[in-house]
This record gives structure tokens, C-alpha cells and sequence, in this order.
């Protein structure tokens, strides 16, 4: 692997603030990636890793607002959801739709295009499934992690409603509302959310608090006040250990929480030097931890002493088990700063694992560009090994 | 050779040197020596015959020689010598015969006396030995007379002696009972003892079983009443142990015995200890004089002395003397039976019952004498443990440290190593001295401990009090208020080097002075003072970590959150560890080195030069140099992360101000007002502007003394040159405005309307220079290393508030309204921000970047106002 320690750069040409791995998609590392302009249309591009060439490949879908969220269905690659805004002279209104990508089309296209990295200059439409437009506060739409299609649910500024699709998935309506608003009218708005991947209960961030909430009978289930000193900007589950969640805010901390106590965290990494945006459990191996800033840099951390790795270190995921064979223990990971990528020259506002590599992740930095690097071989060695 | 004047001179006198003829004859010879060879006369060596003095002289040959070789003249001259000679050696024999003649008469006398006296004598021998023969005939027949009767006196005697015996052996039992009356247990069981072995062996003859039996009757109900005294209430530890050693003396069953033994001392030692501890208050206050002690006590103080001494009497004594007697009873090795004594010896030459404990002995299974050792040690083992408690009662600090008297603590101490001492057997079984040294070590931590332990906690005390007074105090002028602040500083830096210099300092030199030999030992000065360094050093530490914790945030908010401690606090911490580094820390080491490290041992010490912060010297034991250094690095460490705190609870505060200030909402309602553009500052810039103004007299307050001077310069030249001034500024908003304006311009093609920018050349490649711009600015660490001084902690502040302005703004969208609202705060922010800050391109590149920002978020297309008019807007108009 000559291409070892290598980033592979994709630029957007626009803003843009988010972005997802298309989660559904186990054969290829593909990202989508919403831009974020008011002037121009906004696209929604499909990113596609190569590995073996090392290659970016995209697709651009067509997307009239400006894209502040976006979400990748786990089941179905080709649907996800956006979260636009539309403003008028007067006011600016938050929405969601479901869209699909024809991916007929993208596979096409690329025979089409050969070897050189395409780029589509046309744009593909997008097919609108449905829309959301209620509270017009929507902020966040969140799958269920378990890849059950009968439900959504939608983060607004000030409210979480549980959504059901129909039959078809061609609609869908409110089932509960939770409301968060009080009679104290500034109150901030909801930060974040997150759907717990090991039972129904959706985290979500608040001012200096996270709070849990339990699906089925819209009440509490842990609250952690003052979990950051300023505003928690995100949050991420451990996809391998219940009760684990990490949370991070605009104090540049990044605390993790075991949540049958929370009156400690269990750890506390302060390696950003500005607000942490956004984080990730690598889903494999949760001992590898994503993080991104506005200091503009990503960091790659190693948590393996609080990680399922810690001690069950043969127990993982079958799908990803069965392509390594585990010898002894040769070089323990330890705990600590794996990598700090600084390719990005502006506030990185997300970062995500690559849903088929397990080593693979891609950030994306304010100024539209979309960096794709992979974990460093010693410290793979170290985890696989 | 033979010169005429020399011969004549020579001829007579040959001289007593061996020279031949050929040799000149001398004459120097003293006469003497002559008359002695003379008197001798063959004690010559070679005969030579022409000397005169030699035996072999030939007078005939002499003469002819002379007459052939010496002149006339000469040879008269030789006769005249000699004869002169001749005359002499005449007088000379005269006169020693008549010497002589005296001797041989009475030599002669003697003679004929002795001859007179020795005829007598013989005849007196003769008769000498005939009696002498006669008296050794009369004394072989007297012993032959007396041989048998001899005899017969000796079987009499060994008659007598087993009658004796037999006799004794009758009476034993009136005796015993007599004993058993009269209650002299011990005279009971040491006949007992004495006769048992006998009787055992002839018990077969029927008259000494009976006496046996008779015997073994009484000495059960001896034994019986010797356990009934044993087993009584009043008992006390020695009568128990008589007891028990009468018992054993009876052969008793030793397991059983021992476990007796082991219960009752049980008891009566824990009675006898519950009753000294009551007892102890009440102890008078001259018991330690009619101890013979020289202790001078008259304070209440040393009250502890006294009770110590007390304990130790009453009870530590009795402790030992039963763990020696135990110990020599049941668990040390049988010594060889010396209790075996011969019955008939009268009873008066027995040794006296406490001498018995030493004879006595028992035999127990290796087994069971493990079982017996662990019950005994546990008993010992807890009944110390009790005795130590009310030790370290006794030890103890009082509540204000500072009143302490060390002198009393170390005697205490001083006798508890005598204790530790005289116990032998307690510490030979239990190693009750180590205990003690225990006792003593945590003793010398603890005064370490205590001493700065109160140090620590009062500055913290100090600080929350400050802290809480900030919060509610209303201060009638800032001046006031920072005057307050300074003297808190100074005061808290005085009062902690005044603690630790002068209080601290006083009592640990007490410690090392007080005369006791305790502390005569070097080695255990140095131990103790090795001792105290560890607790300075982990005092230092201690005090950082509290300092950084009260200031640290708290996450997740406890459940009953404290208001947390005003910013000013940890700039306030920050300052004082810095002080600590840079002073303090040195100079109470200094102090601590001088006092106790000099006086000591002047030999070995190696002064190691320390410098300060400012660069004076300190000169500073060896022992204490590594920790200064340590310390003064820490401390440095840690004001550094206390002042990055600082700034980022400030900074998060004032940032939180602009959260939200430029959403669509707060522009609806303003739309309504005015109509297109600004007219003024954001009111919550002017807010924002007042908390850093504040901020910064906090800062300049608390870091900015050495700069006072710099600062009147920098503004003396600041003020004059506003010209230049304006003109930095000009070149400076040009360079803020640059992407307003090309991008316009880059729209322009939207909005063909707009006039053109007057920066045309710029505008078309606004995109690629502002990310080259990035590629070359370095990047801005905002929540960072901040620098210690004004300059670097505003900076921090700012820098904190600007990115916050920025990512704020990204999260709107903007009405072209608002954009130009940005345009004026923006210039506002810069006027007003210039003279806090040094480096002003971290400002101009941050001012940029909002602007950028701000151009992209705005939804209508953005009208950047012209640079007349957000200066008179910013400036006030």
C-alpha cells in the first residue's frame, strides 16, 4: 500500500456543513455530502471511495436549498433525508424531505466516464418521497439504527416528534411530540440528537444538558446537567457498549458518560483548541474515535480503555470478524491521540466512518472540502493484531 | 722519618701503641694508663721489647737501642724521667699495700670466728633427727588406733542424714498442713516439690505410699486454695503469677495452666488498663515529683507527661512483667532442670519465691505451644494496640496549631522510647520498640502534615471568602474595588510567607532544639527533617491542586451546584502562583535552608545557588535545591493553566453576549423602525466593549504593574500620532474590506446595476486569495497557550469572542440589513479592540474571516455600505 499515510482530497466548490456515510452501502465507501449556499443552487454529492485506485469518484444530485443536515437511511442506500432552509425577505424556514437517488443512472454514468475521475457536470435530479414541514424548526431527521423503516424522528428548536411512515414509506405522521419549549421564550433551541443503536431512546443535546428520552413513553431516562460548560454541540452512542455515550461542545471537550452513572464521566479528551462540531464511534472497533473543530482539525482518538476492546477483545461485530485472524495480543493499543489531520483549512463541521471500511472516514470543512483518509496502519495492526 | 727533635722525646716512653722500632717512641701516654698496665701487666698484645710497658721489655736491648740512637743530651734527659718515674711507681706501691693491709686483717678475724661456731652444730643435728623419727613412730600408731573408728563415724553420719530425710519425709504432711494452715502456699510447694521426685520413686514401700497419698491429699487443697487466690477478684498481675508459678512447681497440666494464666492476666490487664485511663485525669499534678522525676511542670500543658508516666508505671510495667514471666513459663525453650534440689537441705536455703521464676519452666508440645504462642500474641497484640491509642491521644495536635509546644510532644516521645526500651520482653515478643518507632515516625509526618495542612486550608478559606465577597460586596467606585483586590493579593502573599517562614518555621526549629536525646542522634534529625521536606514539598503541590481545582469547571453540575468562583479569582490564583514561582517559593526555602539546615551540620552541607525570578541570588541547601526547582517549575505550570482558564470562562462569558444577536427575528423587529440601513452600533457591542474594558483593569491590576511605565509610553505615543493613526487604520480597513468589495464585484454580473468596486483588480480572485491568505496566515490557536502579561491574556479574550463572532454569524442567514449592521460592529469592534492588542494581523485576518463569513450568509444580495459611513457610524457619527 504505497498509498499508506495519503488523504485523498474531493472539493465541493460550495460550503458545506454536512455530511453522512451511506449507511445501507457495505460494498463501497460512500459518503453524501449537502452544500450550503444562498445564492446559487445547492447539490447533494454522492462521494465514492475508491480504495484500490485511491480515487474519488462522485455523483451530483440537484438540490435547490441550502442543505443543513442530512441523513442516510440504514436500510435502503438510496433514500436519505435533508434538512434545508428556505428563507424569504422576512424569515427563514427549516424543512426535511426524503429523497431517493436514481442509481441506475450513477453506475451508467461511470461506465460512461472510464477511468478519469468523473464529475458529473450535469446535474441528476433527485426524486422527492415526501416533505416535512411542520414547526418549520426541523434541524435533525434521525433512522432508527436498527434499520426498522417504520420509523423517524425530527429534531426541531424546541420539540422531538416521532414519525410513522406508512406502508409504502411514501408518507408519513406525527405520532408524539415531545415539546422541550417553556414559557421562557429565549430559552436556546435543541442542539443535537442522537437514536440509541441498543434500545428505543434518542439523546439529545440542549444548551449545557443531554437528555435522554425514551421512545415508547416519550419520558426521561437520564439527564446530565452541565455536561459541557458552554453548549453541547454533538453527540454519538457507542455502537458496541450500551450505556456508553460521548458528547462534546463549544467548551472543546469531548466527555464520555456511562449511563447508569452520571455523575462523572468516564473520560475527558481536551486535545481541540475550539468548538468540537461533530464525533464518531468507528461502529467496529469503538475504541477509535473521531472528532472534528472549528481549531479546524480532525482528530483521530484512540479510547480503548473504555472501549467493548478493553476487555472482550475477540468479541466483534460477525461481519467484520470473519475477515481477520486474531493472533495474541502483539502491541496493545493505548489510550491517546492517534492522528490529528490538519488538511482542512477551515472549521470542520462533520466527520464520518466509512460504513464498509471499517478503516475509512471522511470529514468535511466549511470551505467545501471533503477530505477521505484512512486509520494508520501501526495502530490498525495494533487493534486487528 | 726520625727527626732529632722528636727522638729524644720519645725514647723511654715506647708508648702503648704497637709501633716497631722504626716508630718514633711517644711520650704522651698519661701516666695512668700506665700504672695500670703495669698493675696488669700481660695484658699487652705483641710483645714488643722495647716497650716499657710491655711484659716482653728487655731492659739490656731497650739500653743498647737508646744508647745507639739517642744523643748524650738526650739520653740524660731519659734518665732523669725515668728515674723520676721509678720514684713515683715507688709511691705508688706504697701506698696500696698499705691499703690492702687493713682487708687481710679483719678477713682474718672473720676466719677465726667462724671456725669457733662450727663445732657445735653438728652434734645439734644429730639430735634434731632422732626426735624427728621419734615423732612420726608416735603419730602412725595413733592413726592406726583411730582407723575403725573413723569408720564406724562415717556410716553413722549417712545413717543420720537418711534418717534425717525420712524424717522429713514423716513430718511432711504436719508440715504441710501446718503450711496449708498458716496459708504459706509457696513454703508448701516447696517441700512438695523437693520431696515428690523421692517419693514417687519408693512408692512401692508401703509407708511412703501412704505418705504419698497423704502428701498429694494436702497439696490438692494447697493447689486448690492456690487457684482460689489466683481466680479471686482482687488478685493482682504478680500474685497471679506466684500462683502460676507455684502450679507449674506442682506439675501441674502446663497447656492449661497457660490458658488459664493467659485469662486472668487477660482480665486484670484490661481492668488495670480501663482503671488507669479513668484514673489518669485524676492523677495529681506532683505525682511525677514524688517520681523523683526533674521535670518542671506547672502548665496544664504538660499535663500529657504526667499521664504518660503514669500509664507507663501502672500499666506498661505490669504488661511486661507478664508477657517476660509468660514467655519464660510456657513458650521459651526448658533450660536444664535446676529446680531439682536436694530434699535435705533445710528449706531456709531455697531460693526465694520471686527468684523461683527463673527455675521454672514447662515442657509443651511444639504444637501446642503454637497454639498457646498465637492466643498469647493476640491478646499482647490487642491490649498494645489499646495502649498505643491512648498514646496517640496523648499525641495529638492541638486545634490551633500554632500553639502548639513541641517541647511537650518530644518528651512524650522521648519517654516513649525509653518505655520501648525497658520493655525488653514486650519488644522482644511483639516488637513493641518498632511499634513505638511507628508511634514516633507518624508522629514527625503528622506535625508536617498539620502545620501546612493549616497553611493550605486557610489560603483556600481565604479565597472562597474572597470569592463570596465578590459576589455580593458593592463596590462604590472600581477603583475601590481593585484597590480591595490588591490588597487581598498582598495580603494572602504576606500572610502565607509570614505562616510559613515565621510560624511553621519556629516550631519545627523547636523540634530540632529541644535538648532530648531523642533528637541527639543526627541521623534521626535528619530523618525527622527529611520528613518535614516531604510534607513542604507535598504542601506546594497540594496547594496548586486545590487552587486548580477550585477554579477547574465542574462536569456534570453536582447536584447542589455552588455558584462558581468569580473570574477574578483565577487571575487573581494566577498571579499568586506566579508570585510563588518567581518569589515566594524561593524565599521561604531560604529561610527554611538558613534555619534548619545550617546550624546543623556545617561539614556537609553544599549550598547550591538558586536564582529567582528577578535574578537574585538565594543560596540554598543541597537537600532542598531539587525541590525549589520542582516547585518554581509547577507553580509556573500551573499559573499559566490557571490564567488560560481565566480567559476562557471570560471569554465564553462575553461570547455568550453576541449568541443570537443577528437572527432574522431581531431584524424583523428592526426592519420596522428604520428603514434600509444601520444607524448605529449593536447596543450589545458598547456592552461587550464595557466587560473588556473591565477585563482589562482586572488584568492591568493584577499583571500590568511592571508595565505601567511601557503603557504611558505607548500611549504617549499613540496619542500624538492619531494621524497615523487614521492612516494605519485606512490601510487597515482597506484590507478588512477587500472581500467585501470583490465580491461584489464577483456578483457583479448578478447585479449589473451595482457600481463596480473601486478594487476591481482584487475582486476577481477573492475566492482563491482569501485561501491563500489561510494557507499562509498561521493558523489561530484559539483556546490556547495564552501569553502572561496584558497583552497576551487580552489577546486570548479576544481572540475567543471574534471566532465565536464568526461561527455565530455562519449559522445565520442575513438580511442585507443585518450584513451592514455586521459591516459597522465590525469596524466598531476594530476601533475600539486596537489598543488592547499587539499583533493587530490576528485581528485584521479574524475581522476578515467574519467578513467573508457574513457576505456568504446573507441571503439578499449583500450592499456593503461605504467606508465613510460605517466610520461615522462606528465612530459615533
Amino acid at each position: 500500500m504505497d498509498n499508506e499515510g495519503r488523504s485523498c482530497v474531493y472539493g465541493l466548490r460550495h460550503q458545506a456543513r454536512c455530511l453522512t456515510a451511506v449507511i445501507a452501502e457495505t460494498e463501497q465507501n460512500k459518503f453524501l455530502v449537502g452544500s450550503q449556499t444562498l445564492k446559487r443552487d445547492n447539490e447533494i454529492h454522492l462521494i465514492n471511495f475508491n480504495e484500490d485506485e485511491f480515487e474519488i469518484t462522485s455523483t451530483i444530485y440537484q438540490h435547490l436549498e441550502e442543505v443543513w443536515d442530512i441523513a442516510a437511511c440504514p436500510a435502503k442506500s438510496d433514500l436519505f433525508f435533508t434538512c434545508y432552509k428556505t428563507f424569504d425577505s422576512i424569515s427563514s424556514r427549516t424543512k426535511a424531505k426524503l429523497w431517493r437517488m436514481n442509481n441506475s443512472d450513477v453506475i451508467s454514468e461511470d461506465f460512461e466516464k472510464g477511468s478519469r475521475p468523473p464529475r458529473s457536470t450535469s446535474h441528476l435530479p433527485l426524486e422527492c418521497i415526501f416533505e416535512i414541514k411542520e414547526d418549520d424548526t426541523i434541524k435533525k431527521v434521525l433512522w432508527d439504527p436498527k434499520k426498522d423503516l417504520t420509523k423517524f424522528v425530527s429534531i426541531h428548536d424546541s420539540s422531538l416528534r416521532i414519525w410513522e411512515f406508512d406502508e409504502q414509506m411514501t408518507s408519513a405522521k406525527t405520532s408524539h411530540t415531545v415539546d422541550f419549549s417553556s414559557m421562557n421564550e429565549s430559552l436556546p433551541p435543541l442542539t443535537t440528537g442522537v437514536w440509541n443503536p441498543h434500545q428505543p431512546e434518542v439523546a439529545i443535546g440542549k444548551e449545557c444538558y443531554v437528555q435522554g428520552l425514551d421512545l415508547r413513553s416519550q419520558s426521561q431516562t437520564f439527564n446530565i446537567n452541565g455536561a459541557h460548560s458552554v453548549l453541547v454541540h454533538a453527540l454519538d452512542y457507542n455502537p458496541n457498549k450500551p450505556y456508553q455515550i460521548a458528547s462534546a461542545g463549544d467548551d472543546c471537550k469531548i466527555r464520555f458518560w456511562d449511563l447508569r452513572n452520571t455523575t462523572n464521566c468516564l473520560k475527558q479528551i481536551s486535545d481541540h483548541t475550539h468548538w468540537v462540531w461533530a464525533i464518531a464511534y468507528n461502529r467496529f472497533h469503538d475504541q477509535l474515535f473521531l472528532s472534528s473543530s472549528s481549531d479546524c482539525q480532525v482528530n483521530l482518538q484512540s479510547i480503548v480503555s473504555i472501549s467493548s476492546g478493553a476487555f472482550q477483545y475477540d468479541e466483534r461485530e460477525n461481519d467484520d470478524g470473519s475477515e481477520y485472524e486474531y493472533h495474541d495480543q502483539l502491541g496493545k493499543p493505548t489510550d491517546g491521540l492517534v492522528r490529528a489531520y490538519d488538511q482542512h483549512e477551515d472549521s470542520v463541521y462533520a466527520v464520518a466512518w466509512s460504513a464498509c471500511d471499517p478503516w475509512v472516514f471522511c470529514s468535511l470543512s466549511y470551505d467545501g472540502r471533503a477530505v477521505i483518509n484512512r486509520v494508520p496502519k501501526e495502530e490498525k495492526y495494533k487493534i486487528i493484531l | 722519618m726520625t727527626t732529632p727533635q722528636q727522638v729524644p722525646t720519645s725514647p723511654s716512653k715506647s708508648s702503648a701503641s704497637t709501633s716497631k722500632s722504626v716508630k718514633p717512641i711517644t711520650l704522651t701516654l698519661p701516666r695512668k694508663s700506665r700504672t695500670k698496665s703495669h698493675g696488669i701487666g700481660t695484658g699487652g698484645k705483641n710483645s714488643d721489647p722495647l716497650d716499657i710497658d710491655n711484659s716482653a721489655f728487655e731492659a739490656e736491648h731497650y739500653c743498647n737501642v737508646l744508647l745507639i740512637e739517642k744523643h748524650l743530651s738526650e739520653l740524660i734527659q731519659r734518665d732523669n724521667d725515668l728515674s723520676t718515674e721509678i720514684r713515683q711507681l715507688d709511691g705508688d706501691m706504697k701506698t696500696l699495700v698499705y691499703e690492702n693491709y687493713n682487708k687481710f686483717i679483719s678477713a682474718t678475724d672473720t676466719i677465726r670466728k667462724m671456725k669457733s661456731n662450727v663445732e657445735s652444730m653438728e652434734s645439734e643435728m644429730d639430735q634434731l633427727s632422732k626426735s624427728i623419727s621419734n615423732i612420726s613412730n608416735v603419730t602412725s600408731l595413733v592413726n592406726d588406733a583411730l582407723g575403725p573408728k573413723r569408720e564406724k563415724i562415717r556410716q553413722l553420719t549417712g545413717v543420720h542424714d537418711l534418717l534425717k530425710k525420712i524424717q522429713f519425709i514423716f513430718e511432711l504432711p504436719t508440715r504441710l498442713k501446718l503450711c496449708l494452715d498458716q496459708e504459706s502456699y509457696a513454703q508448701a510447694v516447696r517441700y512438695y516439690a523437693k520431696t515428690s521426685r523421692l517419693l514417687e520413686h519408693y512408692r512401692s514401700l508401703s509407708v511412703f505410699s501412704s505418705i504419698e497419698s497423704e502428701c498429694k491429699e494436702i497439696i490438692d487443697k494447697v493447689s486448690k486454695k492456690i487457684r482460689e487466690n489466683m481466680t479471686s477478684e482482687n488478685a493482682t498481675g504478680s500474685e497471679i503469677t506466684d500462683c502460676i508459678v507455684l502450679l507449674i512447681s506442682l506439675k501441674e497440666p502446663p497447656q492449661q495452666l497457660a490458658k488459664e494464666y493467659l485469662d486472668l492476666q487477660e482480665t486484670v490487664l484490661s481492668k488495670l488498663l480501663v482503671a488507669t485511663i479513668d484514673e489518669m485525669p485524676k492523677i495529681p499534678a506532683d505525682y511525677l515529683l514524688k517520681s523523683s522525676e526533674d521535670y518542671q511542670l506547672t502548665t496544664s500543658d504538660e499535663r500529657a507527661i504526667i499521664e504518660l508516666t503514669y500509664l507507663n508505671e501502672k500499666f506498661l510495667k505490669e504488661l511486661n512483667k507478664f508477657v517476660e514471666s509468660f514467655n519464660g513459663f510456657f513458650l521459651q525453650p526448658p533450660k536444664e532442670c535446676r529446680d531439682t534440689k536436694s530434699p535435705g537441705k533445710s528449706p531456709a536455703k531455697s531460693p526465694k519465691n520471686n527468684d523461683l521464676i527463673r527455675y521454672v519452666s514447662t515442657t509443651l508440645d511444639v504444637e501446642v505451644k503454637e497454639l498457646v504462642r498465637k492466643e498469647f500474641l493476640e491478646f499482647i497484640g490487642a491490649i498494645t494496640s489499646e495502649y498505643l491509642t491512648i498514646v496517640d491521644g496523648l499525641l495529638e495536635f492541638p486545634n490551633n496549631i500554632l500553639d502548639f509546644k513541641p517541647e511537650t510532644h518530644i518528651k512524650l516521645l522521648n519517654k516513649l522510647n525509653f518505655a520501648a526500651l525497658s520493655c525488653a520482653s514486650l519488644s522482644s515478643v511483639i516488637k513493641f520498640d518498632e511499634r513505638i518507632k511507628e508511634v514516633i515516625s507518624t508522629w514527625e509526618t503528622g506535625i508536617g502534615k498539620r502545620l501546612f495542612g493549616n497553611a493550605e486550608k486557610e489560603l483556600i478559606e481565604k479565597f472562597v471568602e474572597f470569592s463570596e465577597k465578590q459576589k455580593t460586596k458593592v463596590f462604590s467606585s472600581s477603583q475601590q474595588r481593585f484597590k480591595y483586590v490588591q490588597t487581598f493579593v498582598l495580603d494572602t502573599e504576606t500572610w502565607l510567607t509570614t505562616y510559613l517562614t515565621k510560624d511553621c518555621l519556629r516550631i519545627i526549629k523547636e523540634c530540632v532544639k529541644t535538648e532530648v536525646p531523642m533528637f541527639e542522634n543526627k541521623d534521626d534529625v535528619e530523618k525527622f527533617l527529611k520528613k518535614i521536606q516531604a510534607e513542604f514539598r507535598e504542601f506546594w503541590y497540594s496547594i496548586i491542586n486545590s487552587m486548580m481545582k477550585y477554579v477547574s469547571p465542574i462536569n456534570p453540575y453536582p447536584i447542589n451546584p455552588q455558584d462558581p468562583p468569580p473570574p477574578i479569582t483565577s487571575l487573581i490564583m494566577s498571579r499568586m502562583l506566579l508570585d510563588f514561582g518567581e518569589i515566594i517559593v524561593t524565599q521561604v526555602y531560604t529561610s527554611f535552608s538558613d534555619r534548619l539546615y545550617t546550624s546543623r551540620d556545617n561539614r556537609n552541607r553544599f549550598a547550591i545557588d538558586v536564582y529567582g525570578g528577578y535574578g537574585e541570588r538565594h543560596s540554598i541547601s543541597k537537600e532542598l535545591a531539587q525541590d525549589v526547582r520542582e516547585i518554581v517549575g509547577v507553580c509556573k505550570d500551573i499559573a499559566q493553566r490557571i490564567l488560560e482558564r481565566y480567559v476562557e470562562i471570560v471569554g465564553n462569558r462575553i461570547s455568550m453576549n453576541i449568541r443570537g444577536i443577528y437572527t432574522m427575528k431581531s431584524s424583523i423587529t428592526n426592519l420596522t423602525d428604520v428603514p434600509s440601513r444601520p444607524t448605529s452600533v449593536s447596543k450589545i457591542w458598547n456592552v461587550i466593549i464595557t466587560e473588556l474594558t473591565l477585563i482589562e483593569k482586572e488584568v492591568v491590576m493584577l499583571y500590568g504593574t511592571e508595565e505601567e511605565n511601557n503603557l504611558d509610553d505607548q500611549d504617549s505615543n499613540s496619542l500624538p500620532s492619531t494621524d497615523q493613526n487614521s492612516t494605519a487604520n485606512q490601510d487597515n480597513s482597506n484590507t478588512i474590506r477587500a472581500p467585501y468589495a470583490h465580491s461584489n464585484s464577483s456578483y457583479s454580473s448578478i447585479n449589473s446595476n451595482r457600481p463596480k468596486s473601486s478594487n476591481p483588480f482584487f475582486a476577481s480572485f477573492t475566492h482563491l486569495t482569501s485561501h491563500i491568505d489561510k494557507l499562509f496566515s498561521d493558523r489561530i490557536e484559539i483556546f490556547g497557550i495564552v501569553e502572561i502579561g496584558k497583552p497576551g491574556i487580552m489577546m486570548g479574550v479576544i481572540k475567543i469572542l471574534l471566532k465565536a463572532w464568526i461561527e455565530t454569524v455562519r449559522m445565520q442567514t442575513l438580511t442585507n440589513k443585518i450584513f451592514q449592521q455586521i459591516q459597522v460592529d465590525s469596524e466598531f469592534v476594530r476601533l475600539k479592540l486596537w489598543k488592547y492588542i499587539e499583533d493587530e494581523r490576528i485581528l485584521n485576518t479574524m475581522l476578515q474571516e467574519l467578513a467573508s463569513s457574513a457576505f456568504r450568509r446573507c441571503a439578499e444580495d449583500p450592499l456593503p455600505l461605504e467606508n465613510t459611513i460605517i466610520e461615522q457610524i462606528a465612530g459615533g457619527l
